[in-house]
């Protein structure tokens, strides 16, 4: 039996999604950087959840990688397995490759506040058609696990139940309209920073606002500086530094000078998060929080370009 | 609380096909917003040709639409969709019974033929061929009694449904097609009335490209291709009862078997003649048109395999020249129409 290819993306801390699709792709004899991947996923978000645990705060989306493929039309099976067993038919995997992901939640806890760092994620391949698809299965979490330990230990997200994913893309040459999903990508990155979420408590801008409430509270202010801490390392000023580069590329592809004003604001904004982030040790929550609506109008009025433009 | 108490303000609407006549009813369960069916299709990047024959299956899988149509419609609109699958039933079962008792309407992938209640409403019995992919919407448990409550497109009251059946088929054993494997979807709406014109450009755009990115071969305009090439051979290259069987599946799949008609084209031609107010884009009447006059040529070839399904030598196999001219016109229109779409969704933008 040949071996598995494993590659892993090279991960760039809170951009992985973009780096692996990029990979991708790249194996497939396209280039498509990981900065136009990081702004055609609408990678740059806010969520604050908020619960009885804590609170968890995110900067960039989780639904990323998916979204990635939906931009690229390239057509995807999503296998969340869930349960303790990892068994799976894996016919869909064998000789089409599939990304699995492998969720670093664990990073960044203070006492039940989380700065969620976004998932990372593996090429897997599988080997020969004809094999034994469970056989297959097996040595493919085998072959990682020598990596880390047992095939249990295959990397799961946290959760009712624990849980592995595949992203199985069947596709290898893909057809996508350059400037179209350019002009749309922008569009709906305006309209996911100002809805809500039925589910995530507050979301985009909205998220800021909230996260600056509760850091001038008594009751959640000196932990949510805590949560501060990592944004600014995990993320190169919380992903909107790689924002800024889409939109460079953006203003050039499509043309639009009001993009490069934008993506000064959004390097002004990847500025203040990483100073905000290199002085949370010292600063007070109150100031902490200025910090934060000040990141919001700057944004806000990036956003704003950003509709003008598509 | 129980389940049924939670969700009476679910109301069920009928449609044309399984899976948009069912999000179409969350769009307006979740937000208060009417949107056609045919908007959902569209919005979808529905438009597309499945032609794929999977290991071990004695059926061809024909029909006029793509796939990840929950994906594109969330991502067309910026919602989260929540899937899940499993092979361990009891683990799918305590998931959805959980969405169910927070108040959830979920959309599940079930085998269509393993429903008891689709017995003669379908065209393939379940000792034939099971298959998966049909879509439904199931709002409730009822614990005392142990059921639930689902909602399908073609029927106007809801479905009571034992734990056993809700099981039997969303894991059924020896489902070779499009095995459900426990699938569900859960949409997250956010409070706000979707924008459905961005939306539905989102959907313009991705319609000709998901065309052209095949699914190695089965998708899109190489397997239109396939098929029209294929489907004239089929009494000589399957055998008498699998012809027999797939002539008649596929004269279903590609009219009456959800497809608001004609393979899909009726549909995405309503979808553009919306696009055409909404985005203020006129021209879209033009591939309008064809999508309409493609829709009745598919009829044509529905109904033809019909007539074969009883007699080999009759219908579509009665005059190769003709069933010949058939598909080659259908073919010309197919590039004709997903060329118009493209070039002018180029033209209007994103």
């Amino acid at each position: 039996m040949s071996t598995p290819v494993i590659t892993q993306a090279q991960v760039q801390h809170g951009s992985s999604a973009s780096e692996a699709l990029s990979a991708w792709r790249r194996r497939n004899n396209e280039n498509v950087s990981a900065d136009l991947l990081f702004g055609l996923t609408r990678s740059a978000w806010y969520a604050l959840e908020v619960d009885a645990t804590g609170a968890r705060f995110l900067t960039t989306h989780p639904a990323a990688l998916e979204r990635g493929f939906v931009a690229l039309n390239v057509p995807m099976e999503t296998f969340h397995w869930w349960g303790s067993e990892l068994t799976a038919d894996t016919r869909y995997l064998l000789g089409e490759g599939a990304m699995v992901e492998v969720p670093k939640n664990a990073a960044g806890t203070h006492g039940g506040y989380r700065f969620l760092g976004a998932a990372e994620y593996l090429w897997l391949e599988g080997p020969e058609r004809e094999q034994d698809p469970d056989h297959a299965l097996e040595t493919l979490a085998g072959t990682y696990i020598t990596k880390c330990g047992r095939p249990a230990d295959l990397p799961r997200s946290e959760g009712p139940a624990t849980r592995c994913s595949f992203y199985v893309p069947y596709v290898k040459s893909a057809v996508w309209d350059r400037k179209g999903t350019l002009r749309l990508a922008l569009q709906q990155q305006m309209q996911q920073m100002i809805q809500t979420s039925n589910r995530r408590g507050a979301v985009g801008l909205a998220a800021l606002t909230k996260l600056a409430e509760m850091l001038v509270s008594e009751e959640h202010g000196e932990r949510c500086r805590q949560l501060l801490l990592p944004a600014g390392h995990c993320n190169e000023g919380c992903g909107r530094n790689r924002m800024a580069s889409f939109l460079c590329k953006a203003a050039e592809e499509l043309g639009a000078v009001t993009l490069t004003r934008a993506a000064g604001l959004f390097n002004e904004v990847a500025s203040l998060w990483e100073e905000l982030h290199a002085l949370a040790l010292v600063l007070q929550p109150r100031d902490a929080a200025k910090y934060v609506l000040t990141i919001q109008a700057r944004e806000t009025e990036a956003l704003k370009m950003l509709t003008e433009a598509a | 609380m129980t389940g049924s108490q939670m969700n009476t303000t679910f109301l069920h609407a009928r449609g044309v096909h399984c899976a948009t006549a069912a999000m179409r009813n969350i769009v307006r369960h979740s937000t208060g917003t009417s949107v056609s069916e045919a908007a959902v299709f569209g919005i979808s990047s529905g438009l597309n040709f499945m032609y794929r024959r999977f290991p071990g299956a004695r059926l061809i899988c024909t029909n006029g639409r793509g796939t990840d149509l929950e994906l594109n419609f969330a991502d067309a609109l910026g919602i989260e969709l929540e899937t899940s699958v499993s092979l361990d039933d009891d683990v799918a079962w305590e998931l959805l019974k959980a969405q169910l008792l927070d108040g959830q309407v979920v959309m599940l992938d079930v085998a269509a033929n393993a429903l008891p209640y689709f017995v003669g409403g379908v065209s393939v019995d379940a000792d034939e061929a099971l298959f998966g992919g049909h879509r439904l919407l199931v709002s409730t448990f009822e614990a005392k009694s142990g059921t639930v409550m689902v909602h399908d497109y073609a029927w106007e009251a809801p479905q009571q449904l034992s734990l056993d059946a809700l099981r039997h088929a969303r894991n059924p054993v020896n489902c070779a097609m499009s095995p459900p494997q426990n699938r569900s979807y859960l949409f997250h709406f956010a409070g706000e009335r979707p924008d459905l014109a961005l939306a539905m450009r989102a959907g313009l755009l991705r319609a000709a490209p998901l065309m052209r990115n095949s699914i190695k071969g089965a998708s899109g305009l190489p397997a239109l291709d396939r098929f029209c090439r294929q489907v004239l051979r089929w009494p000589v290259v399957l055998s008498e009862a699998d012809a027999y069987l797939n002539t008649r599946v596929t004269g279903y799949m590609l009219d009456k078997g959800g497809t608001g008609g004609g393979a899909f084209r009726n549909l995405y031609s309503r979808f553009l003649r919306e696009c055409c107010e909404t985005l203020d884009a006129p021209e879209l009447l033009i591939p309008a048109q064809v999508y309409r006059e493609l829709s009745l040529l598919w009829v044509e070839v529905a109904n033809l395999l019909l007539e074969a399904s009883k007699d080999l030598s009759a219908g579509l196999y009665r005059s190769r020249r003709q069933s010949e001219a058939l598909l080659n016109e259908i073919w010309r229109k197919e590039n004709e129409g997903i060329c118009s779409v493209e070039s002018i969704s180029a033209r209007i933008g994103a």
